[in-house]
């Protein structure tokens, strides 16, 4: 039943109720007998209704609620007698014992409210005739038939009993069967509720021989009916039996982020109403169920009553779900719950695996941000140990040819020609390694080649920096220099900046670099390969890249990155 | 002269050699290491140390620290730095220790034979050279902020940045085509540009020059 449908009707039922109790009250007030007699079945009709209501609102899905409306409903019959009116006089004559039978069911239906197995349900429906079939003789017969009413009334109370010895037998065997963790519950309800049926009955002939007025049996009677209801309703609140809506549970359990393995158990088995119920998970590798915990799941949770249910995504095996039968009698419960279960563990895969991808991706972009720097070092090292000093020879040489005694003053003059030019190559080689790795970033590192930078800008330009650059990882050092000089070079070049200052400065493990020019701004990140590149590298390196650039008021960079190891 | 060469690129060495030997140096000790060369600089105390600034084991900055150590050191002991790529942080720390006996030089430069050995020769006798490069970087940040740098005209400022590079008014001359006497023109007006007082020897001149060029770029 959907709850926002259930929720009004009990809110109203609940006022019917109160104006039938009310009403009850009302004529009981000038009917024949007693005041207090009306009043205290008004009393017991409204234990019976609220406990009825607040079973039903707060467990949807067990039948406890209905069933103990539908006692409500007998215990108003019953009692509707006392008010003097010839018609209730002759209902309450017909209904007077069938809240006993309303028990009775109740006892047999718990906790789910639905009854399971023939001897159940024939020995209810035999608790039925005794109320409300062997009742009839009592009210039918006429009165001046003394014998033929003492028959009635044995023939009642044999089959009755026999009825109350039948449902001790039920519950004996529900309590030697059931989890351990029911027992707390279950064991003081049986109890209460048996007795209450049979005391009932027999009060009224057990007090009367002591002589105890019939006013107080009668007051007895009524305190032992009222506890019923409540008996049942602590125990479907308190005992976690019944299902409350178990797809809105588990729904809110996926929701939860990072909710453990237990939780999931735990929450099925809160919403499903049996403490028992235990999930398993199917381990790929090692072809076995396993609990939250990684171990072995014991055999014994295929055996029954302990129902085995397999949870399957798309026809592969995922977990199962082990329950207790006789707490969950339809199964179609524990398949809905199943499905959500299933999602639950789907989730569970696919984030593992997005969290495993996601590892192995940032892992790999640094190691990208590492392989590209290394090769340019690897470059710039080449270059230096050997064009660099390749063309230092030539030069040399080409210079030795021109100086030497047999050289002709034109051989002399074209080869010191070629020497000019040999250095003027060695000049764009120097230029060409600058840029793929300054010599200072390798010699000093990142405030040296910050400085030198700034040094050759044609632009005014200052450098704060306290950063200790023996202590930077070289990825963060060469990432922090071609930042500074993507930024110097936009403020020259795009930025149109009169001013530019470089601050470089260390917090903890984070080094912070920003530069700010007082330029045109209006620079973008999309605008350039350069930034963009810029931005994966940082992102790479797990660090953070924040380009502000208002129209007309400048560029500021700032980049946080880690410092590294 | 006699001369200790630290250098790791054995082919840039010998180059090396054979052109100071040539030159009528003396190359008493040629190294691969920046310990080597303090070592032996120790030992023979040369008139003159030849050394790069990136050499093993670590490939930084070792053989500039080398150079320093030695000029703390042996005060008689000229330095002559070369580099693949010549920065101003260097230089002043080179020059900021003690006057003068110090080049800095772009190894490129080596291949201009008789200006390099005759730049040796000056440094040797407790004069400067600094790479044309470095110059320009010290000149161009000098100009940049607001100051006399800035109202130098382009000959003065040429005649600026060959007097940085260390050298005589009497290469200035032949080297800008006119006189010494122009040349000197230009000198005593940047020295009054500067606000500096006319130093007698050459050495103090340019040394007086250079610092108050590094001075201004902090500014």
């Amino acid at each position: 039943m959907r709850t926002d449908a259930l929720r009004p009707a009990l809110l109203f039922l609940s006022v019917f109720a109160l104006g039938l109790g009310g009403l009850q009250l009302a004529v009981g007030a000038v009917a024949p007998v007693p005041f207090w007699v009306p009043a205290a079945f008004t009393a017991v009709f409204f234990i019976w209704t609220a406990a009825g209501v607040i079973a039903w609102w707060q467990r949807p899905l067990s039948g406890t609620g209905g069933l103990l409306l539908v006692g409500a409903v007998s215990m108003f019959l019953g009692g509707a007698g006392n008010l003097g009116l010839p018609v209730l006089i002759e209902l309450s004559a017909v209904f007077a014992t069938m809240v006993l039978s309303v028990t009775v069911h109740l006892l047999h239906a718990f906790p789910s409210g639905r009854l399971r197995g023939t001897l159940s349900v024939v020995t209810v429906a035999v608790g039925y005739g005794v109320t409300l079939v062997l009742q009839a003789p009592l009210y039918l017969l006429p009165p001046d038939q003394p014998l033929l009413l003492d028959l009635a009334l044995w023939v009642q109370s044999v089959v009755g009993l026999g009825v109350m010895v039948a449902t001790a037998v039920f519950l004996i065997g529900r309590l030697r069967s059931a989890d351990p963790k029911n027992l707390r519950v279950l064991l003081p309800l049986y109890l209460y509720g048996i007795l209450a049926v049979l005391a009932i009955p027999m009060s009224a002939n057990v007090l009367r021989i002591f002589d105890v007025d019939t006013a107080v049996v009668g007051l007895i009677q009524l305190a032992v009916l009222a506890g019923i209801p409540i008996a049942f309703l602590l125990s479907v609140l308190l005992g976690g039996f019944s299902q409350t809506a178990e797809a809105d549970a588990l729904s809110a359990w996926l929701g939860i982020a990072g909710s453990t393995r237990a939780a999931v158990g735990e929450a099925l088995a809160r919403s499903l109403g049996d403490d028992s119920l235990r999930v398993a998970y199917w381990a790929d590798d090692r072809q076995a169920f396993v609990d939250e915990h990684g171990a072995d799941v014991p055999e014994g949770e295929h055996v029954p009553p302990r129902i085995w249910h397999e949870v399957r995504v798309e026809s592969r095996l995922v977990g199962a779900i082990s329950y207790d039968g006789r707490m969950i009698t339809d199964p179609e419960i524990v398949r809905r719950a199943g499905r959500v279960f299933a999602i639950a563990l789907d989730r569970e895969r696919l984030t593992a695996a997005l969290v495993a991808s996601n590892e192995a991706l940032v892992l790999s972009r640094l190691r990208i941000v590492e392989t590209a720097d290394r090769e340019r070092s690897r470059i710039a090292r080449d270059l230096h140990d050997g064009l660099q000093v390749q063309l230092v020879l030539l030069a040399l040489e080409a210079q030795q040819i021109a100086n030497s005694d047999d050289a002709s003053p034109a051989t002399a003059d074209a080869v010191t020609a070629l020497r000019h030019r040999i250095d003027d190559a060695a000049a764009d080689l120097r230029r060409l390694v600058h840029a793929v790795l300054p010599s200072a970033l390798v010699e000093r590192g990142l405030t040296a080649a910050a400085e030198d930078l700034v040094d050759r800008l044609d632009i005014p330009a200052t450098l704060i920096s306290d950063v200790d650059d023996r202590a930077l990882a070289p990825a963060t050092a060469q990432s922090a220099y071609l930042i500074v000089a993507e930024a110097l070079t936009n403020a020259v070049k795009h930025s149109g900046a009169r001013t530019v200052r470089v601050e470089l400065t260390r917090t903890g493990g984070l080094l912070q670099v920003r530069v700010a020019d007082d330029g045109r701004g209006g620079a973008r990140v999309e605008d350039g390969t350069g930034l963009k590149g810029l931005v994966d590298r940082v992102d790479a390196l797990g660090g953070s890249f924040e380009l502000q650039s208002p129209e007309g008021v400048g560029t500021e960079l700032r980049v946080e990155l880690p410092c590294g190891s | 002269m006699r001369v200790v060469i630290g250098e790791d690129e054995v082919l840039l060495r010998e180059g090396l050699v054979h052109l100071l030997e040539n030159d009528g140096i003396d190359v008493e000790a040629a190294v691969g290491t920046a310990v080597e060369l303090e070592l032996e600089v120790a030992r023979l105390s040369p008139d003159l140390v030849i050394t790069d600034i990136r050499m093993p084991p670590t490939h930084t900055d070792e053989g500039l620290l080398a150079a320093l150590r030695i000029r703390r050191a042996h005060p008689g002991v000229a330095v002559m730095v070369l580099s693949q790529h010549v920065q101003r942080r260097y230089a002043t720390e080179l020059l900021e220790q003690r006057e003068g006996g110090v080049g800095y030089l772009l190894k490129q430069r080596i291949a201009d034979v008789r200006t390099f050995t005759a730049d040796l020769r000056r440094v040797q006798a407790g004069g400067t050279a600094l790479d044309p490069d470095v110059v320009a970087v010290l000149v161009a940040r000098a100009s940049k902020t607001s100051g006399p740098v800035g109202d130098l005209t382009p000959r003065q400022l040429e005649v600026l940045g060959l007097m940085a590079e260390g050298r005589s008014n009497a290469h200035i001359a032949a080297r800008l085509g006119t006189s010494e006497k122009a040349v000197v023109q230009h000198t005593s007006r940047i020295y009054d540009t500067f606000g500096l007082p006319v130093a007698a020897d050459d050495h103090r001149r340019v040394l007086a020059v250079i610092r108050y060029l590094a001075a201004a770029g902090t500014a």
